[in-house]
């Protein structure tokens, strides 16, 4: 008897536990829905949606225009639906513009956000963000999705027309803090901004690309995956495709960076040892790659028709002890391959090809042994004066 | 040593010597410049018409103002010599003369003329630049009639008052296979054109180059011509960045990149038969434009990512089959197909594209 008794206790513990896992499930189930192409429980706007209690885990968007600037907060996923023969998901400005709702860069720069993630972990997918009209106040940053300690994946979302007239319009941008978040950017596309396409930075700002400074955090404050995403570069000069600021650890692969004209930078590199940056594809930038400080690898990468008027297809600024520069092709550069600028580099700079410019290297430092192939380059190597 | 074995040893030693004889023939090496050791010339051409006829061509780095034509098997490469790998065959002070005739009829001014050659010839790490080229067709490297390979080749700024190519490529009796690889085709009004003639096949394959040229990029046409297209980097272009207008041949792994013009298109076939498929194509108007009933052409696996117009347009008379169309990506794009009635979709990707697909205009 007491053998059938524990056998139905078991049973009961184990119904009891599926019961829990279920109850648990059914919470993170709730869906909303934006519009009305699907069942379910209805909304007009996202904000109306994100807001409702209880709180979504998942909010599905019909294709159609929103004028919304939102906030997020709670842990969720948002996704636009394909149906009815379109995927068109397109928020846009509210009318009368928007207004700022946080602040970046240390706290120094207010900014209106088009989209914006606070403290909370967020899936976007499939949304468009159109931030023409934005209006924002004067000195203040234009962003079309910004995560500001927020772990999430950012996957096939398109930001453009970030233009604050002001030359502070980003595409994506994600800052980190203590809390270390690991945020993905994959398959996205960012064009028509007037400053950043996109931008992972500590919780010390794009403004330590300086490179290393007193308050750049060695352990990093954010884990970005950046890949295969697409920035269209405008002709503005000063403009970044990519940046990668300090405290942050990053791997970046299989993005393409191209514009009309050689505007631009196509990504500029202040992160810490372990980020790594492989695989990419710059097309027409004044400067393809800047690698401002030490540790980070800049290995397999393919640059073509950049450093008009720039410094080099890639510009290296520091005295390299862990950093890599190897395998990279450059392709048709209007003037130099890799600026060394004088900097130490040991045998960390090798195996790089250079097809088609003035000079593969410029400003090597003295005994520089690093290896190459020279095709078709007036000087393969410019020893630093 | 008995009579038997004299015989024998003069035996191998005529077989050693004969086969000595033509491996010293296939090593005829010189040297244009100084930079190196052996039989110096001042010029490309002078190096090719020297007796006997080389196999190798060594150019040491530096500016060369020669119109060169080469009829015979030969390779021709430029040098890593000093601090320099930059071997420049530019315009001579006189201009450019017409020195060939397209198939087409139209005189043309070809700065590297390679034709009827019997073998190949194999063109490696030069720079062609037509600046202050003056020509009405104007060619950069010219093959006809004749197999080889162009690796790390440049071709630069060539424009005809008509009409400029970098390369240019024609068919022949002697049925040639001609390959492009790891080259630069830069600034030129079209970049690659493949034209095919009557009497005989071409074969070409275009691999890993990057082509950024004012008008077209690469160009295919008919008859007898089977063109690979892999891997390359196409931009610059401000009409079309390939047009097919051949029956044979495939157009993969490329990667497209516009420049913002709604105007362009990146890919147009004119026949049916080349397949298009696992490409990127970004930032320009149209993606895929056909103007011919689909058969053959497969056309799979592309992703279209920010198309101001239509990611795949196809030809409004005839219907469109789905084993040939499908799987493809888009991403905000405006329209994604446009068809003729009744074309699934399904089997396709969209994001953030406002109309999935649309019917032709009637």
């Amino acid at each position: 008897m007491s053998r059938i008794l524990s056998k139905l206790m078991f049973v009961l513990a184990v119904m009891s536990a599926a019961l829990s896992f279920g109850a648990a499930e059914l919470h993170a189930t709730t869906t909303y829905i934006v519009g009305t192409c699907k069942a379910g429980t209805q909304f007009s706007s996202i904000q109306a949606a994100l807001d409702a209690a209880p709180s979504p885990n998942v909010v599905e968007v019909c294709p159609g225009t929103y004028p919304e600037q939102i906030t997020i907060i709670n842990a969720v996923s948002i996704e636009a639906l394909s149906i009815m023969n379109s995927s068109y998901v397109l928020i846009t400005v509210p009318s009368g513009g928007l207004t700022t709702n946080t602040t970046i860069n240390r706290g120094q720069t207010s900014a209106a956000a088009h989209l914006f993630v606070k403290n909370a972990t967020v899936n976007l997918t499939g949304l468009t963000v159109d931030s023409t009209g934005s209006n924002v106040p004067t000195g203040a940053a234009l962003v079309g999705v910004l995560y500001q300690h927020s772990p999430g994946t950012i996957n096939h979302v398109i930001a453009f027309h970030q233009i604050s007239g002001q030359s502070t319009g980003y595409g994506i941008y994600m800052e980190g803090g203590s809390s270390n978040p690991t945020v993905t950017v994959e398959n996205c596309g960012v064009y028509d901004f007037d400053f950043g396409g996109i931008y992972v930075t500590g919780p010390n700002g794009p403004t330590d690309i300086a490179g290393p400074a007193a308050r750049e955090n060695v352990t990093g404050q954010i884990t970005a995956k950046v890949t295969n995403n697409f920035v269209n570069t405008t002709a503005a000069p000063g403009t970044i495709s990519m940046l990668f600021g300090s405290s942050t650890v990053d791997t970046v692969a299989g993005n393409l960076s191209a514009g009309a004209d050689r505007g631009a930078t196509g990504m500029n590199i202040d992160a810490n040892a372990g980020s790594t940056f492989s695989d990419n594809t710059i097309i027409n930038s004044t400067v393809g790659i800047t690698l401002l400080a030490d540790g980070p690898s800049v290995t397999g990468n393919k640059l073509y028709n950049d450093g008009n008027n720039g410094p080099g297809a890639i510009a290296e600024y520091a005295n390299l002890t862990t950093s890599k520069i190897t395998g990279n092709l450059i392709q048709n550069a209007q003037s130099d391959g890799i600026n060394l600028d004088c900097n130490t580099v040991g045998t960390l700079v090798n195996s790089n090809t250079f097809e088609y410019m003035t000079q593969g290297f410029l400003n090597a430092p003295s005994g520089f042994s690093g290896s190459g192939t020279y095709i078709a380059t007036s000087q393969d190597v410019v020893p630093c004066h | 040593m008995s009579r038997t074995d004299l015989s024998l040893m003069m035996l191998v030693s005529a077989l050693l010597l004969g086969f000595g004889m033509p491996t010293a023939r296939a090593t005829t090496t010189y040297i244009v410049g100084t930079c190196k050791p052996g039989t110096q010339f001042s010029t490309i051409q002078s190096a090719l018409n020297a007796t006997p006829a080389p196999t190798v061509v060594e150019v040491c780095p530096g500016s060369y103002p020669e119109q060169i034509t080469i009829s015979k098997p030969v390779t021709l490469e430029g040098v890593v010599a000093g601090n320099s790998s930059f071997a420049t065959v530019v315009v001579p002070p006189g201009g450019l003369t017409n020195n060939t005739t397209l198939a087409s009829g139209l005189a043309a001014a070809a700065q590297i003329l390679v034709q009827n050659a019997g073998g190949a010839v194999n063109l490696t790490n030069l720079v062609v630049d037509e600046t202050n080229g003056s020509a009405n067709y104007a060619v950069g490297i010219l093959y006809r009639n004749t197999p080889g390979t162009m690796n790390h080749m440049v071709a630069f700024n060539v424009s005809g008052e008509t009409a400029g190519f970098g390369i240019y490529l024609e068919g022949g009796s002697s049925d040639p296979k001609v390959t492009i690889e790891n080259s630069t085709i830069s600034d030129d009004q079209i970049g690659i054109s493949v034209a095919g003639i009557s009497g005989g096949n071409l074969t070409t394959a275009i691999n890993t180059s990057l082509v950024n040229s004012g008008i077209i990029g690469i160009q295919v046409a008919s008859p007898n011509t089977t063109t690979t297209i892999n891997g390359n980097v196409i931009t610059g272009f401000t009409q079309t960045a390939i047009i097919l207008e051949a029956t044979e041949g495939s157009v993969t792994n490329n990667t497209i990149t516009g420049q913002v013009s709604p105007t362009q298109t990146a890919i147009e076939l004119g026949y049916d038969g080349m397949s298009i498929e696992s490409n990127k194509i970004y930032n320009v108007g149209d993606g895929i434009y056909a103007t011919t009933e689909i058969i053959n052409s497969q056309i799979t696996g592309n992703v279209f990512t920010t198309l101001s117009a239509e990611g795949i347009t196809t030809d409004c008379g005839f219907a469109v089959p789905s084993s040939k169309v499908h799987s493809n990506t888009f991403v905000d794009v405006g329209i994604a197909y446009v068809t003729k009635s009744g074309f699934p979709i399904s089997s396709s990707t969209f994001i953030g594209v406002p109309v999935e697909w649309t019917t032709c205009p009637q």
